[in-house]
């Protein structure tokens, strides 16, 4: 698939959008592979953090070029290593923390880097079955031929396991105990069986390749606990979120850019503006402002992504009713949105942050911390 | 001419020792120089001993009486302190350099600075009385050089990229390559630093030093110098040998005024994450690795391979023995995966980071902040290690050592028995027991693990003064010896050392702004008085006698009062004849308090019990003071006062009126009348406060009973129910027996026969509540439904 296509979906998987960077970074592999691998543990970390500025000569479109490997992931680079090396082991690979801490994004890149595919992916939800895990059936075929591969309708651990490829499995912890159960002997086997077939297809054994990578929020509404025998074939990563304020602003940045370019919304994103939506962001979530005042944190959590999003929405705001640049007020105006989920105190915190903390802010430095304090009209 | 090969170290490296080692053993240096105090030289036969166990350590004071440091208020009895470990195991390339060189047969020194000049090179900027490490490598946290290379490399710290690129493959290679190495790495560290800030942090006047030590060697003869220093000295070095001139400058010391000696140091210390400063984290970890660097069985796995697989399985076992969960196959995983990421980061054999990554992966199942906060504590305790060092005899010891010794066996205790014994005192009767336990206090005021009091009286709490003996149980233990070592930094013997301690805690009470409090002060002339320290009384009195004047804390005044006629009356037993005018400054101190009295009106709720208790013991110093109808007037006019302010808080005019009461300047009429006036207003509160301060009226004066039984009883179910647990909290003072005599008068006034059982069994204090709660919901359900009478029947 070549990077013109990027624009005929709503949103492209990452082997997709990266493609030229995986292209890159494969011609230029020279780490030894674990079988099954499209990339070396190596190369993996470098497609994650980047390659600092590195350029890549590779061949891409037919024509030599160089490619420099952007950083994808903000946070801690070690993570980064022992999940890769997690992987390459037998055991799987649960991602935990916070909600918006980039966990379904890091398992994406990761699968889209190590297999080349990232969609091969099972979706958590509390109505989740066990044939969408493993496998199930075209029921014509099933009452015309009788069980047989051909009825047979293999679900993404199936193809994981036939393939050789990495399985991702988001939101595990919303699947009740008795489906997230179903991989416990899967994982340690490294076999699934299909009772219903007869001979070699009964038994589907595990190419090199295949693993699972999870995801989970330990501590949201709404999920379930994990047994210890599944949780004893998984090594447990946390993902925190960012703590050094302007890495989240350059990631907020960069992300709110990528998504109105996607969107056909090109919007004028100014630092500043952006460091108000962190800033503040960042100060709800710790619970103190920079000059050490405490605040009531709000019961929602501000993630990094929950930003991004304010961010999207602002400066589509902008687009089609502003003009065209992202603005404090454009921010307010969907910072409400953001806040209250299912506790309407948060706007009362929220309104609170402005009256002090801002609006102090607004008199002692001015400028754009005053027009933010303006537009609390929209808070009301 | 000789040759002189520099051997840049990083302190507490394995890698580096290990080189060093082979080095040593093959080219057999004439001479071994190494970085360190120049006085330390006289400890090398000790330190090269067999039957020295490390970590032990090199402990070096400095205490400058003459004003060397040119301070701008020179006190005479407050001379600047400081003192300085030197920390070396097992696995410390200086330890080994010694131990190598001894037996090779080489001359071994040491050519640093001694303590004292470095303190006076730095200009004496270094932190005073707070000990700290020779061997702090503070430049490799700083650099920004290495900050860049840890982003480049992918390490987390100086301490995991020194580990990624000097630990794990220093066995493949030749000692120049490796020299060469480190030589860079510490070279360009340096990088960073101007000449003024290595002139401040007195490294210029050290190097200077060291090279003239070299140069001076190099001039004795031909063969090879060794010369092994921190890698930041290294290349300062190779560039002043050309210039220096033989012969280091020294300057004298004034007797008494430095020491250098060794003392027995534990991995706890060493390891860097419990807060000291000296180097290297995980001490266990690196000593496990040395010594299977010398296991005479060969092996094909590693060193450090080895190593990590120990101490996973250990976590392993400890882990299960406080929560079952982790079994042998995590064990398995986590050091597959260890070497794995070994592997992944191009390490021969794992690093520490590699093994902690490792036990992260595997042991953790869990978010990071909860479950994996415990296995890593586990873990970081485990790979700190809990060894302690241990000393041949005959090394020399601190003169504070050398005083407690000789003091102990004076006192007749015997030190040579590691097991606990007993020594009974006649305080009053026998000059030589006093004697003894001035002896055991001081140990105990400079935080010497020996000796504990079991009976006997505390002067300085003021509690079991009726006591004529004292009972302590001692034992000497080898921390005895260290920490005396430890403060000897205070003097040479235990009585100037305490002397000085508690001078110190005086200057620090100041610093801290609780300098204003007469009872620290006082708390401290008894502390010196129970320590025999009486020559420093007089000023601590003048002291305590200067503070009363302007300290505003009624609570701290009481408080001074009773410390000091406590002093008073205790003078037999604390050797305090000759200490005049106590009474006097008492006195004064209770005028003082007399005259905050009005103040207390304002006392918080937090204060409220702290308030009441001075008020009583206010009553007490009034007591002792004697007769002197003036001062009683004083007392008298501030209860007044008190009692008399509308404003005041409640508890705090129940405790007035009580004392009034005691006192006899209220008769029992007025008494109940004031009581049963508050018990409207307040509630239980004021009665709180009276009974603190006169429990005795409560059966003393019946109609005050009766008042109080009448008031309770026209309190209304509900009312009652909420002022309950005031209630009972104001009755809690009562012993078991003042209780039942309450009981059974105010059993009497109603009529019934005898008291019923006031113990209540099986139920807490809420099921009470409740259930008086329901009972009185039931009554009232009973009542409207017009069965009232049927409930009189059951009662009945």
């Amino acid at each position: 698939m070549s990077s013109t296509q990027t624009a005929t979906f709503l949103r492209p998987p990452a082997e997709i959008v990266y493609a030229r960077e995986l292209s890159a970074l494969a011609a230029n592999d020279r780490g030894p592979k674990p079988t099954g691998w499209k990339l070396s543990p190596r190369s993996v970390r470098t497609f994650v953090v980047g390659s600092e500025g590195q350029p890549l000569q590779h061949e891409w479109e037919g024509k030599r070029t160089e490619t420099i490997v952007t950083r994808k992931f903000y946070g801690d680079d070690v993570l980064i290593e022992r999940a890769t090396i997690s992987l390459a082991g037998n055991r799987g690979l649960l991602l935990v923390g916070e909600p918006g801490t980039a966990k379904s994004m890091l398992s994406e890149l990761m699968a889209a880097a190590i297999s080349g595919i990232s969609t091969n992916t099972i979706q958590g939800t509390a109505g989740t079955t066990e044939d969408q895990i493993k496998y199930s059936w075209n029921y014509a075929l099933l009452l015309a031929e009788g069980p047989s591969q051909r009825a047979l309708v293999p679900a993404p651990l199936y193809v994981g396991m036939t393939q050789g490829l990495l399985t991702r499995f988001e939101e595990i912890t919303r699947c009740p105990q008795e489906i997230q159960d179903s991989m416990v002997s899967i994982l340690s086997d490294k076999v699934l069986m299909v009772p219903e077939l007869d001979g070699d297809a009964r038994v589907v054994l595990a190419k090199p390749g295949f693993n699972v990578i999870a995801t989970a929020n330990i501590r949201d509404r709404g999920v379930n606990e994990m047994s210890s025998a599944l949780k004893r074939r998984f090594n447990f990563e946390t993902v925190q979120p960012i703590r050094d304020l302007s890495l989240e602003v350059k990631l907020v940045m960069e992300q709110t850019e990528r998504l109105l370019a996607e969107a056909n919304a090109p919007v004028k994103v100014e630092r500043e503006v952006v460091e108000l939506l962190v800033t503040t962001f960042h100060e709800l979530r710790e619970g103190t402002t920079a000059e050490g005042k405490q605040l009531e944190r709000p019961s929602t959590t501000l993630s990094t992504a929950e930003a991004v999003s304010v961010g999207y929405a602002g400066g589509l705001d902008a687009y089609y009713y502003g003009d065209k640049e992202l603005s404090s007020n454009a921010i307010v105006r969907h910072l409400a949105g953001a806040v209250i989920k299912d506790n309407a105190d948060d706007l009362k915190r929220l309104r609170h942050y402005f009256d002090t903390i801002v609006h102090q802010r607004g008199q002692d430095q001015g400028g754009i911390w005053q027009s933010y304090y303006q537009a609390r009209k929209w808070l009301d | 001419m000789s040759d002189v090969v520099f051997f840049p170290i990083r302190h507490h490296s394995p890698a580096c020792a290990w080189h060093l080692e082979r080095l040593i053993s093959e080219r057999k240096p004439r001479a071994v120089l190494i970085e360190g105090p120049r006085d330390a030289t006289a400890l090398l036969p000790h330190l090269a001993n067999p039957a020295t166990k490390a970590p032990i350590a090199i402990y070096t004071t400095f205490v400058d009486t003459t004003n060397r440091l040119g301070q701008p208020k020179p006190e005479k009895s407050k001379p600047a302190r400081f003192s300085a470990y030197y920390p070396m195991a097992d696995y410390s390339p200086e330890l080994v350099a010694i131990r190598t060189g001894v037996t090779a047969g080489a001359e071994v020194r040491f050519i640093d600075l001694t303590f004292p000049e470095m303190v006076l090179a730095e200009h004496g900027q270094q932190q005073k009385q707070q000990a700290r490490s020779l061997l702090d490598e503070q430049y490799l946290r700083q650099s920004r050089f290495l900050k860049a290379l840890c982003e480049r490399t992918g390490t987390r710290d100086p301490d995991d990229l020194w580990d990624h690129l000097y630990e794990t493959n220093f066995q493949q290679l030749s000692s120049e390559e490796f020299i060469k190495g480190v030589e860079t790495y510490c070279a360009l560290s340096r990088a960073d630093y101007t000449t003024e800030m290595l002139e401040r942090e007195g490294n210029i006047a050290r190097e200077a030093a060291m090279a003239a030590e070299i140069k001076a060697e190099t001039e004795r003869g031909d063969g090879l110098i060794l010369v092994v220093t921190g890698g930041f000295h290294t290349p300062a070095l190779r560039e002043r040998l050309e210039a220096a001139r033989s012969g280091g400058a020294t300057s004298e010391t004034v007797p008494g005024e430095a020491q250098t000696l060794l003392m027995r140091y534990g991995f706890v210390q060493l390891d860097r994450l419990n807060g000291y400063a000296s180097g290297m984290p995980s001490p266990g970890f690196y000593q496990r690795i040395w010594e299977h660097l010398h296991q005479e069985t060969a092996t094909d796995v590693p060193p450090a391979a080895r190593t990590a697989a120990e101490f996973i399985v250990e976590l392993g076992r400890v882990s299960r023995e406080k929560a079952p969960g982790l079994s042998p196959a995590d064990e398995i995983a986590a050091l597959d995966q260890t070497r794995r990421l070994a592997g992944f980061r191009q390490h021969p054999q794992p690093t520490r980071e590699d093994l902690l990554d490792g036990i992260r992966s595997s042991f953790v199942k869990g978010a990071a902040d909860a479950e994996g906060g415990l296995v890593l504590d586990q873990a970081r305790v485990l790979l700190a290690g809990s060894r302690i060092g241990d000393l041949p005899p005959d090394v020399g010891v601190a003169p504070l050592v050398d005083d407690f010794r000789r003091a102990a066996a004076q006192n007749g205790l015997d030190i040579s028995i590691l097991y606990h014994k007993e020594k009974t005192l006649e305080l009053y009767k026998s000059t030589s027991h006093r004697a003894t336990s001035h002896f055991f206090y001081r140990l105990d005021y400079l935080g010497v693990p020996f000796g504990r009091r079991l009976k006997g009286p505390d002067f300085v709490a003021g509690r079991d003064l009726e006591r004529i003996t004292e009972v302590w149980r001692f034992c000497w233990s080898p921390d005895t010896e260290s920490k005396l070592t430890e403060q000897s930094l205070y003097g040479g013997t235990l009585e100037e050392a305490t002397a000085n301690l508690l001078q110190h805690g005086l200057d620090e009470a100041d610093e801290k702004g609780q300098g204003r409090r007469s009872d620290v002060t006082a708390a401290q002339l008894l502390h010196a008085c129970r320590m025999g320290l009486q020559r420093l009384a007089p000023e601590l009195l003048a002291r305590t006698a200067a503070l009363i004047a302007e300290d505003a804390s009624f609570v701290s005044l009481v408080n001074t009062a009773g410390q000091l006629l406590l002093l008073h009356s205790s003078r037999e037993p604390l050797e305090a004849h000759t200490l005049t005018g106590l009474t006097t400054i008492a006195n004064t101190a209770y005028q003082r308090a007399c005259y905050l009295l009005p103040n207390l009106a304002g006392t918080s709720e937090q204060e409220e019990q702290a308030t009441l208790d001075a008020l009583n013991a206010l009553q007490q110093v009034a007591l002792s003071l004697g007769d002197q109808p003036n001062s009683h007037l004083l007392l008298r006019t501030g209860l007044r006062d008190l009692l008399d302010n509308a404003q005041a808080n409640p508890a705090i005019r129940g405790g007035a009126l009580g004392a009034l009461h005691t006192d006899g300047q209220l008769d029992d009429e007025e008494l109940v009348r004031h009581v049963s006036g508050h018990l409207e207003k307040d509630g239980p509160v004021f009665l709180r406060g009276l009974l603190r301060t006169n429990r005795p009226c409560l059966w003393q004066v019946r109609p005050l009973l009766e008042a109080l039984n009448q008031t309770v009883c026209d309190w209304d179910e509900s009312q009652f129910v909420k002022l309950l647990p005031d209630l009972r909290l104001a009755f809690a003072d009562l012993t078991a027996h003042e209780a039942d005599l309450v009981a059974r008068t105010v059993a009497e006034q109603v009529g019934a026969r005898s008291a019923p059982s006031l113990m209540i069994t099986g139920a807490s204090p809420q099921d009470l509540l409740l259930g008086a709660a329901l009972n009185q919901r039931i009554e009232e359900t009973l009542a409207r439904d017009g069965l009232a009478a049927f409930l009189e029947e059951v009662s009945r």
